[in-house]
């Protein structure tokens, strides 16, 4: 192996070490110095810090009025947008701080309130899917597995097919549970943040339902931009389309954009629905399959048997290869 | 006058014959009646082709909590005209005031803007209107029953073919027969400006879900259909209706439509619910009565469905606006109509929306008033109001003829001047309503966010409101 290409490599990895270290400067300057003490104040309601400095009597109440909803952190625009621009640096350089992703999705200015009046529209006007049923009875889809479909993993023979059977053994498989989900906190409309919070809880299920995708980057990626290109999600449009670039395995990069994205939007053009109109504790006792086939016809089914192993694979053959090429270094020198 | 009697053997002559029996028709007979000096000086008499007496009986048979459908607005200014100058028995039981009037953009997607203004208005049915002046009027002045067949001039003289073979003359002809007026196809061959805006004005009683304890208010809403006003007939637990809508609406309302709460509920979503959402249940409607089998099963089921739905915006919108739950439970009753239990499907009826402005209105010994010469949309409630303020005018020229001594039947130095007067009000009046109705049927999403944003801004200028219900309503 050509042992430039190895140097490569590893200036690559000295440059980012140093973008790392820039980071936690970037973002203590722009959240603590900016003088907002509300972002301060907000991060630590977000990271449950119970010690809340300067709780004066009068204060809370001001902002109870203010609160539309229990969890609602109200902002000004300014605050907000300097939340975003945290988040969004956060986001690209620790993806895997569940936070910053959360504050991204929720506070991306104009674009994210009109998706989400669009989306509400979409909704009410619904006549296909669930819509209506989703805007009356406010699912929640945190417990309701482990609270009533624990049963199906007795019988496997009979539910073994079922998206609660599968959804159980996903879950258990990766790690990952449903009941973490953050509700939102700055989205200004009580009919909006209930919106947000059924695409955020219903994230799991998009995974299991594209194809048993893992929770690596690479899967969370594909996820994204499959929710960005079928739902219009402003947050699945940046994730799926920016974060690539940060990825260190360039054949990774290359893959995603070039066969992953057309892929999936030429599923797109193919299937039946959006997802956001779908209400899945509706369908937790259908087969996995038939959900499948009726939301994206053979397409889907197809796309599904294939995409979660081929990802699996594409990520254990560049192991291999990294592997290889790093023995074959160390042969050389 | 001699000179022309003498050629029609079998005529009879008054000196003003009013042709047709509608409300202003009616209005326009007791207006001479009660002036003096034309009461002294003219002869008059009304021609109506429909049997009025019998009419009146059955509006009469009716106890104080059974309306007929038919209602008209008045505004103060004119209720005042109506009951002090024209001393019209009217039966103000039956008359529902209400002080405020709230306007609602239906037509933008969310967050619908609303304009409140503090008017006086009165409704008032048609039938009580000509009820009160059939009973004024001494009924030899009225000739019911007759149609007039044909209208030809004698020595410049008008004279009326009637149906019942009679000939009679006159020195002047008011046509108070609405908009098929066989008089204004005299004057200028009734030619004018206006056109049909293919939409149906239904109207119809409505029931409240629960009797309103507040003082009554009249609502309207602007949808992309047409305006949908809900407006009070008693002060208890009564409403009637005017919606504007296109020709399927119009069907669905008046034909297919087998059960008066469906309908009830559906104007409870048109204003408490966001456009997409009322347009969903009211494609949800369209559907429970396309086919020809319907069932009841069905239909209690889009029911609960809009009431649950209803309740739940209803909820959310009070939580939203109010601080303390006190407020809370106050905030639909005060900013939103009273929810409706049922339409009432025996009063519904509908009619053809148009407007229509005369070029002329008058010509030598032929003038038009009221709706003859001027059909507007109902949406401003301003069509009798306009025809009443027409006589006043008329009767005022037709009295300083009589002062001056000049012919009353005279188009230069009488009619005209009535017609100068009214018509620049008229028109204002009609190309308003015209604007405002063609300005909210616009369907497309920047145009409807820009009238949100405008009546927004119209709502707080108080100065402006408050001179426009002046203007209006006369009253302050």
């Amino acid at each position: 192996m050509l042992a430039s290409e190895i140097r490569n490599i590893r200036l690559h990895s000295q440059k980012r070490s140093f973008i790392g270290f820039l980071k936690p400067l970037a973002t203590t300057v722009l959240t603590h110095t900016l003088f907002n003490k509300e972002i301060v104040s907000a991060n630590n309601v977000e990271n449950s810090l119970d010690v809340i400095k300067t709780p004066s009597n009068t204060t809370k109440k001001q902002e109870d009025t203010n609160k539309l909803y229990p969890d609602h952190i109200p902002l000004n625009a300014f605050a907000k947008s300097m939340v975003f621009v945290k988040s969004a640096l956060g986001s690209f350089f620790k993806p895997n701080h569940n936070i910053h992703i959360n504050q991204l999705g929720e506070t991306i200015p104009v674009w994210s309130n009109a998706w989400l009046e669009h989306s509400y529209k979409l909704l009410l006007k619904d006549r296909e899917f669930d819509g209506r049923d989703i805007i009356m009875n406010e699912p929640d889809y945190r417990h309701i597995l482990k609270e009533k479909y624990l049963y199906v993993l007795d019988d496997s023979r009979k539910y073994g097919n079922t998206l609660a059977f599968q959804m159980l053994k996903y879950l258990e498989k990766n790690k990952i549970t449903l009941e973490s989900r953050e509700n939102v906190h700055y989205i200004d409309n009580i009919a909006y943040a209930k919106l947000y919070n059924k695409y955020r809880q219903s994230h799991d299920f998009h995974h299991l339902v594209i194809g048993d995708l893992p929770t690596s980057i690479e899967g969370e990626i594909i996820v994204k931009m499959f929710e960005g290109i079928n739902m219009g999600l402003p947050l699945g449009l940046i994730g799926g389309l920016v974060s690539p670039l940060h990825l260190k395995d360039g054949y990774i990069i290359k893959q995603l954009y070039s066969h992953y994205l057309p892929t999936i939007i030429d599923l797109n053009n193919k299937m039946k629905c959006n997802f956001l109109l779908i209400d899945w504790s509706k369908y937790l006792l259908m087969d996995l399959k038939d959900i499948r086939y009726k939301l994206g016809g053979k397409e889907l089914v197809e796309f599904s048997e294939w995409i979660g192993n081929d990802v699996r694979q594409l990520k254990k053959m560049r192991k291999n290869v990294n592997k290889i090429k790093e023995q074959e270094y160390q042969n050389h020198v | 006058m001699f000179k022309h009697t003498r050629y029609l053997k079998n005529a009879q002559h008054y000196d003003i014959v009013i042709v047709g029996g509608g409300p202003a028709g009616l209005t326009m007979l007791s207006a001479l009646k009660n002036n003096p000096k034309i009461n002294n000086k003219l002869t008059y008499k009304l021609i109506e082709s429909n049997n009025l007496s019998k009419d009146i009986k059955n509006y009469t048979d009716l106890s104080d909590d059974q309306f007929t459908n038919r209602l008209i607005s008045i505004t103060p200014k004119n209720i005042e005209f109506l009951t002090s100058k024209l001393k019209l028995p009217l039966n103000f039981n039956k008359i529902s005031k209400f002080n405020g009037i709230s306007v609602f953009n239906g037509t933008s997607d969310f967050n619908k803007a609303r304009i409140d203004i503090e008017t006086e208005s009165y409704m008032c049915e048609i039938m009580n209107i000509v009820n009160a002046n059939y009973q004024n009027n001494q009924s030899n002045n009225i000739l019911e029953m007759t149609k007039v067949k044909e209208i030809h001039f004698k020595d410049t003289y008008p004279v009326l073919k009637l149906t019942n073979d009679t000939d009679v003359s006159a020195k002047l002809v008011i046509g108070c027969d609405g908009y098929n007026s066989c008089i204004k196809k005299l004057i200028n061959n009734g030619k004018g400006n206006g056109w049909s805006y293919n939409s149906f004005g239904v109207v119809g009683n409505l029931k409240y879900k629960y009797p309103i304890t507040s003082s009554s208010k009249g609502w309207q809403i602007f949808l992309n259909s047409g305006p949908l006003a809900h407006l009070p007939l008693n002060n208890k637990d009564a409403g009637s209706m005017v919606w504007s809508c296109n020709k399927p609406m119009f069907d669905l309302f008046t034909k297919r439509c087998k059960n008066g709460q469906v309908l009830g509920r559906l104007i409870n979503c048109a204003y408490v619910l966001d456009k997409p959402d009322y347009e969903y249940y009211l494609h949800k409607v369209f559907d429970l009565y396309e086919s020809e089998t319907l069932d009841s099963r069905l239909e209690n089921k889009i029911i609960e469905e809009m009431d649950n739905r209803v309740d739940m915006v209803a909820e959310k919108l009070a939580k939203i606006n109010t601080s303390n739950s006190q407020d809370n439970m106050l905030y639909m009753e005060e900013n939103y109509p009273p929810l409706l239990d049922s339409v009432d499907l025996k009063t519904v009826g509908g009619f053809p929306l148009k407007v229509f402005h005369a070029d002329e209105y008058s010509k030598d010994r032929l003038v038009l008033i009221g709706d003859a010469c001027h059909n507007t949309h109902p949406l401003a409630g301003q069509g009798l109001n306009m025809g009443i303020e027409d006589i006043k005018e008329l009767t005022k020229q037709l009295e300083i003829a009589l002062d001056h001594g000049v012919d009353i039947g005279n188009n230069e130095l009488v009619l005209k001047k009535y017609h100068q007067n009214r018509v620049l009000e008229n028109s204002m009046m009609l190309i308003g309503t015209d604007f405002l109705h063609k300005l909210f049927s616009i369907n497309h999403p920047a145009i409807n966010n820009l009238t949100n944003v405008g009546m927004n801004i119209f709502n707080s200028l108080d100065t402006v409101k408050d001179w426009l219900s002046f203007r209006v309503s006369g009253k302050n």
